[in-house]
């Protein structure tokens, strides 16, 4: 048909102009990166693109498209249910000219996620784009049309969910660097989960032989409905520490709601007991069978995944082991600074055995700081107690296996204390602890709450 | 410090060895994509004058075939006469009115799906509804491009360059609008009209937009077709537009010569006059 001929042309023309445009680019590329080798080795912070307030067709224009390209291709080729990496793959295949590739890829899309709802959307928005321009996700006159009727809620979450992820696809900083959150995963724990609020990103780290941790794939999130940290019951906030899975609730057992399994953690911790937050029933869940979109803020405190993603997630996590930090943002560390916090922080630990197993009490003492507190004790008792008990020791040997660093997110304690220090910084330490002497023996897993104060690493918090 | 600029002056060097490899390239590139342009194409072996009257009488004898502007288009295009190839193959594509046809339908089946998507998106319930479509009366059997041409084709277009995509817009712009008035999507059609529209007579730009909505509104079904675009800028950001249009509905029907008057803005093409010839 004739018809065929001339929309071939018109696809042609748009390819030269983008083999144009991907030809600039690899020269900007080249220039840059020749650039880079002219800098003397020094860790560059990576620069975030900042969040944008209408979620748009055209958003890579502001970031480097190679980095996304490179990001998604690997995305799609590592985990075909990433559905959040075909989406975007459709809208830059649309950017490029390729309005027939980003349809057809939509559809595939849409019939492998049926209750994608973002993905209408935007298969939406490219079907009118041939008779209206289209700059921003779901914002033109046919669609306000219907959003008015009653449908305006739907679209605002839509466009914030778009936003979110968009967003999202070029930020990668686990490619180079390492989340001060998680320093060392013990031999009996093989992942740890990374939640990261502002970002609605969460991040599967696995263990590796040597000791390192390696991201195994991250997932969109919604969290809770009011932005910052829980303090009260009811406040709709998500927490910000280091809480560990404690059960499992499966499907049968969970309204629809909740999705097809839940995962509760521990808050209130210690911490937050110490601390006075109140509240419970904080866990990781899925979503309604109806949908696969959710908004970015939209739990009672929650952190909640798509069904289909939780249930990829499900087989990595063990309940009374895995561990969940939640962060606002986390503190990414270049991998050496990484390293030396992790070794500080294992020395910490080492002497702390080596001065409790030496006898000398006072040394052994000299690792509890001001602020501790144990069930029942505060620093004063604790160290009264601990002399007491060692006048009976005649020798006594301790042993700590399988130790997990923990840090604690760095926005949040300073509530702990009025923030009188400018280094305070908390990590917890989870290992198993195993004691004999000539008196008593035990075999525990043991908590330590560690604070960075000014003479360095001081044991805060013990218990189970 | 002498071993500092040493180690610079290697980088620099080699930074712009870098850049002039690059430009290399890039140059090459040029030069052998100009090269496969000109290459001969064998599709006429006698003068070019001759060729190029001999299809001008085929076009008038044969309107329909598409073939017959294109190669006038290649002849003139090998001329360096840029300017008759590009008119012509406007022309060829004007006259070839099915396919502003299946362009329009096409438009009216992307209109409606973008409809059902937005729905399930928003997880609102719509009724279906009936999607009218052009018929083309009379089929006149199209011939379809070969590859060679197609090549030669778009080797032309794009010589042509940014006022080819203007026009392509532009005519995207117009079957939209009718696509949206055969749709009657009201706000989507108001939405191609500037803010700066003129209605002729004495109404205002508001007592204009409410008489259309219940104008679109008021049959139970429209068709628009448009078709034999003439499209004349009028300066950078503005472009004058004149084309056919055959209207029906269930219960008038007309077929008219209509102007445009477009401006270009942030939001593309915009209607600012609207006149009937």
């Amino acid at each position: 048909m004739v018809g065929k001929s001339y929309k071939s042309i018109v696809c042609d023309r748009k390819m030269k102009h983008c083999t144009n445009k991907i030809f600039k680019l690899l020269l900007l590329c080249l220039i840059m990166s020749s650039a880079q080798a002219d800098q003397i080795q020094k860790e560059q912070p990576v620069v975030l693109a900042s969040l944008e307030s209408e979620p748009s067709l055209n958003y890579f224009n502001k970031v480097d498209l190679n980095i996304v390209l490179d990001s998604l291709s690997s995305r799609i080729e590592t985990q075909p249910s990433d559905y959040e990496a075909q989406l975007v793959n459709s809208i830059l295949m649309f950017k490029s000219g390729d309005r027939k590739g980003a349809l057809d890829a939509l559809d595939r899309l849409i019939k492998l996620a049926p209750d994608f709802h973002l993905a209408y959307l935007i298969r939406g928005d490219i079907l009118i784009s041939n008779i209206k321009v289209i700059k921003k996700i779901g914002d033109n006159p046919f669609l306000k049309a219907y959003a008015n009727k009653n449908g305006e809620k739907e679209l605002n979450n839509l466009r914030d969910e778009a936003r979110v992820r968009l967003d999202n696809v070029p930020y990668r900083p686990y490619q180079e660097m390492l989340p001060r959150e998680i320093l060392a995963l013990g031999d009996d724990v093989d992942t740890a989960i990374l939640v990261e609020k502002s970002r609605h990103r969460l991040y599967l780290y696995q263990r590796l032989e040597d000791g390192g941790i390696s991201m195994l794939r991250d997932y969109y999130v919604s969290t809770g409905k009011s932005n910052g940290n829980k303090n009260i019951r009811g406040d709709l906030k998500t927490p910000e520490g280091v809480y560990f899975v404690t059960s499992f609730i499966p499907d049968n057992k969970l309204p629809d709601k909740y999705g097809v399994a839940a995962f509760p953690v521990n808050y209130p911790n210690e911490l937050d007991a110490r601390l006075g937050k109140t509240g419970y029933g904080i866990w990781l869940h899925g979503t309604d069978s109806q949908s696969y979109s959710r908004p970015p803020l939209d739990s009672e405190g929650c952190v909640v995944l798509a069904n289909k993603d939780l249930k990829s997630i499900k087989s990595f996590i063990t309940p009374g082991v895995t561990p969940v930090v939640i962060s606002e943002q986390v503190s990414w560390l270049p991998q050496q600074q990484w390293q030396e916090e992790r070794s500080n922080l294992f020395s910490t630990l080492e002497s702390w055995r080596k001065d409790w197993q030496s006898m000398d009490v006072e040394q052994y003492l000299s690792h509890y700081g001001k602020g501790f507190w144990s069930r029942g004790y505060n620093l004063q008792s604790w160290l009264q107690k601990k002399r007491m008990v060692s006048k009976g020791k005649k020798f006594q040997q301790v042993n700590i296996t399988n130790i997990s660093l923990l840090g604690y997110p760095l926005n949040t304690y300073k509530q702990m204390d009025g923030a009188k220090e400018t280094e305070n910084s908390i990590v917890v330490a989870r290992f198993k602890q195993d004691y004999t002497s000539n008196n008593f023996n035990s075999k525990m897993n043991k908590r330590l709450y560690l604070k960075q104060q000014a003479e360095g690493w001081k044991i805060v918090y013990e218990g189970r | 410090m002498l071993v500092v600029k040493k180690i610079f002056f290697v980088q620099q060097v080699m930074f712009c060895t870098l850049v002039v490899s690059i430009l290399f390239t890039m140059s090459t590139n040029l030069r052998a994509a100009d090269a496969k342009q000109k290459q001969p194409e064998s599709i006429l072996k006698s003068s070019a004058d001759e060729s190029i009257k001999h299809y001008q009488s085929l076009i008038q004898e044969n309107p329909q075939v598409l073939g017959y502007y294109n190669n006038l288009a290649v002849l003139y295009a090998r001329r360096g006469d840029l300017k008759s190839a590009r008119r012509i193959l406007e022309q060829g594509l004007n006259a070839q009115a099915d396919v502003a046809t299946l362009y329009n339908n096409l438009n009216t089946v992307y209109l409606e799906m973008s409809r059902k998507d937005y729905a399930s998106a928003l997880r609102l319930e719509i009724e279906p509804r009936k999607v009218n479509l052009v018929k083309i009366e009379a089929t006149d059997t199209a011939r379809e491009m070969s590859p060679k041409v197609k090549e030669t084709i778009q080797a032309v277009i794009s010589e042509v360059g940014k006022d080819t995509a203007d026009q392509e817009q532009i005519i995207n712009m117009v079957q939209g609008w009718a696509s949206a008035w055969s749709a009657q999507e009201v706000d989507l059609y108001l939405s191609f009209y500037s803010d700066r529209f003129k209605p002729e007579g004495t109404q205002s730009r508001k007592q204009w937009a409410e008489s259309r909505r219940a104008r679109l509104k008021r049959p139970s079904w429209v068709s628009v077709k448009v078709s034999e675009f003439i499209i004349n800028s009028t300066g950078q950001q503005m472009t004058k537009v004149i084309f056919s249009q055959e209207y029906r509905s269930s219960n008038y029907s007309d077929r008219s010569k209509k102007e445009l008057l477009l401006e270009y803005t942030d939001n593309g093409w915009q209607i600012i006059q609207e006149h009937s010839l």
